[in-house]
């Protein structure tokens, strides 16, 4: 599986309460409430150990998990700045 | 004379119309809107026959339509119950149901989740959307906040409520079972309001942050003090919220000048959000509630933000805030956890001892709270508030009505108050009396744990075995034996955790406390599991 399905199957299972919402690439996770302080928390922890990177405090802005298109992009962008 | 919660609105919005109320990044409300639109709230509700004797209940992300949903069902005489708007359907529709409301302000999306629940709601009247989709079709009527007629001023005749019908109703989490409604009225509320814009000194030049969910106490001061004073309250933005480097900036750009919340989003933000490096010139007051903040970071926050007055408030629910302490500067080195003070004035709040009777100096005793801030009881459990607010303790001649907090509070010879731990958090392993709290604090005072809860998990042997969960601050994994020595350097044997477990953040519940029934749970299951 690759990262983004993981981080769609695991936002789903984790964060999603609603059975009707179906998460993808690019659903909003932040403007729509379905990430919280505390789904940041469990997501960047899963994205850390997943992806073998560290997030920086500047890396943990809301452009950066707007979507999981746009997590998938910081992960790029660190993997290939390492 | 102000003597319901939405007066604050009206008289502002008569003696200083064009002063902003509500700023919510990409909407704001001036008093005079606020009034109005809350008064198109109250006319629809009132059409609707919803009125005194009713609850609305507001199950929506926060915005400026829950707060003008807010003071509209105040001024149709209804309560409101704001419900947490990330809580699972079947929670909020227990809500809904428990209370009864006649009304609901929700989005379409929400009234699709809750879906056939909405069936069993017998009482339900009108349903108020907050968005413009498209809605799923339901058999009562349902109109849009947007399209909601104007009143003029024949309609604007509210039900004359009193100050001691309920305002609103907040349902927490109760340690079993399923969650209870706490019922404050306009009086209850408003007494804590006045003390609390009077002990922070709230200006009509403030702005003051609203971080704190709408279903959490906390949220109340915010409000209502800013409306109190003819101040300004700003939202924290849901976007923003869960980012600590953005949210604060945001702080500095919006020249936050008064905050409260629960400790841990103060901490986010010096561990994770720059406050070292960012000048927040406005920031005047910080008020921290709802959990013991460890003095550790306690004192760095304090050093980030030289020109802040520090305040901690305490009080369940219950009592909304029953005592305070301003913190000092500079902090006392030698000082293990910051007190809760003493009881705020017009609120006496005592510590008892098993008979009931109040401790000395140096003593340990249950807090009992007597005031005008002390809730009207739980909604439809009438044994359930027969226990925690007892009669006549005191065998006087006059019904005199005292709140039992649960929370064990110790009496230091200097007169403050310091909270030792819950009640129920008192366990007992070994024929031991062990306060969980207590180990905490110790846990908290070593250098690599950013985060700990003790939890007990029962066991048939012994009572009760202890866990420590815990959050290493750094990237470098603690040994076990390493934390054991430093508990056993500190604390008496019996009071060591057995099991150690470490995690990348606690959970939470909503409003933003450590879940310990999640984590009790949890580590039950996983010690019945094969060994």
């Amino acid at each position: 599986m690759s990262l983004t399905d993981e981080l769609i199957q695991f936002i789903q299972e984790t964060l999603v309460d609603d059975p009707g919402v179906t998460v993808d690439e690019e659903s909003r996770l932040i403007d729509t409430g379905l990430v919280d302080s505390m789904g940041l928390e469990q997501v960047i922890h899963f994205v850390e150990r997943r992806a073998g990177v560290r997030l920086s405090d500047d890396d943990v802005v809301p452009e950066n998990f707007q979507t999981v298109a746009a997590i998938e992009g910081l992960v790029e962008r660190l993997r290939g700045g390492a | 004379m102000p003597y319901l919660l939405w007066h604050y609105v009206t008289d502002t919005a008569r003696s200083h119309p064009s002063r902003l109320a509500i700023d919510a990044g990409g909407r704001s409300l001036t008093y005079a809107e606020l009034d109005e639109l809350s008064d198109r709230v109250a006319l629809a509700l009132f059409t609707a026959g919803v009125g005194r004797d009713c609850r609305v209940g507001l199950f929506l992300p926060k915005s400026v339509d829950s707060i003008v949903a807010m003071v509209g069902s105040l001024k149709g005489g209804a309560a409101y119950v704001p419900i947490d708007p990330s809580a699972p359907a079947a929670r909020a529709a227990y809500i809904l149901r428990d209370c009864q409301v006649s009304a609901l302000v929700t989005t379409s999306g929400k009234l699709s989740q809750l879906g056939e629940s909405l069936g069993e709601l017998t009482s339900l009247r009108l349903v108020l959307l907050a968005d413009e989709a498209d809605a799923p079709i339901v058999r009562m009527p349902v109109m849009r906040l947007e399209e909601l007629e104007p009143a003029d001023a024949t309609d604007r005749l509210w039900p004359s409520a009193t100050e001691i019908d309920p305002a609103y109703l907040l349902y927490t989490s109760g340690s079993t079972g399923d969650p209870k409604g706490v019922i404050l009225s306009h009086r209850n509320a408003m007494s804590f309001v006045e003390w609390a814009a009077e002990c922070v000194g709230v200006r009509p030049e403030d702005r003051l942050s609203n971080h704190a969910p709408l279903h959490f106490d906390l949220s109340v001061f915010d409000i209502y003090a800013a409306f109190q004073a003819g101040a300004s309250l700003v939202l924290v933005p849901d976007r923003i919220a869960p980012f600590p480097v953005a949210l604060t900036k945001w702080i500095r750009d919006e020249r936050i000048s008064v905050w409260y919340s629960v400790p841990s989003a103060l901490i986010r933000l010096l561990l994770r959000g720059g406050l070292a490096e960012t000048e927040l010139y406005d920031l005047r007051t910080v008020i921290f509630a709802g959990e013991v903040f460890p003095v550790k970071y306690l004192r760095d926050v304090m050093d980030c933000l030289p020109r802040a007055e520090f305040l901690n408030w305490y009080g369940p629910t219950e009592t909304n805030v029953c005592t305070y302490y301003r913190v000092p500067r500079p902090l006392d080195q030698n000082i293990k956890s910051i007190p809760i003070g003493g009881p705020c004035e017009n609120t006496d709040a005592v510590p008892v001892d098993a008979d009931d009777l109040p401790v000395g100096p140096g003593e340990e005793g249950e807090l009992l709270v007597r005031g005008p801030t002390v809730m009207l009881g739980y909604w439809g459990l009438s044994k359930k508030t027969g226990e925690q607010l007892v009669e006549n303790l005191r065998q006087s001649a006059y019904r005199d009505v005292w709140y039992r907090t649960g929370d064990v509070v110790r009496r230091e010879e200097t007169g403050d108050y310091t909270f030792v731990g819950r009640r129920d958090h008192m366990v007992k392993s070994r024929g031991y009396r062990i306060e969980l709290g207590e180990i905490e604090t110790v846990l908290y005072q070593h250098d690599s744990i950013s985060e700990a809860a003790v939890v007990a998990i029962p066991d048939d042997e012994i009572g009760v075995r202890l866990a420590a969960v815990l959050v290493s601050s750094e990237d470098k994994t603690i040994e076990d034996g390493e934390i054991r020595a430093f508990c056993a350097a500190r604390l008496p044997r019996y009071m060591i955790p057995e099991a150690y477990v470490f995690r990348a953040a606690l959970p939470r519940t909503s409003t933003g406390k450590t879940d310990r029934t999640a984590l009790v749970s949890e580590l039950t299951r996983q010690a019945a599991g094969p060994h």
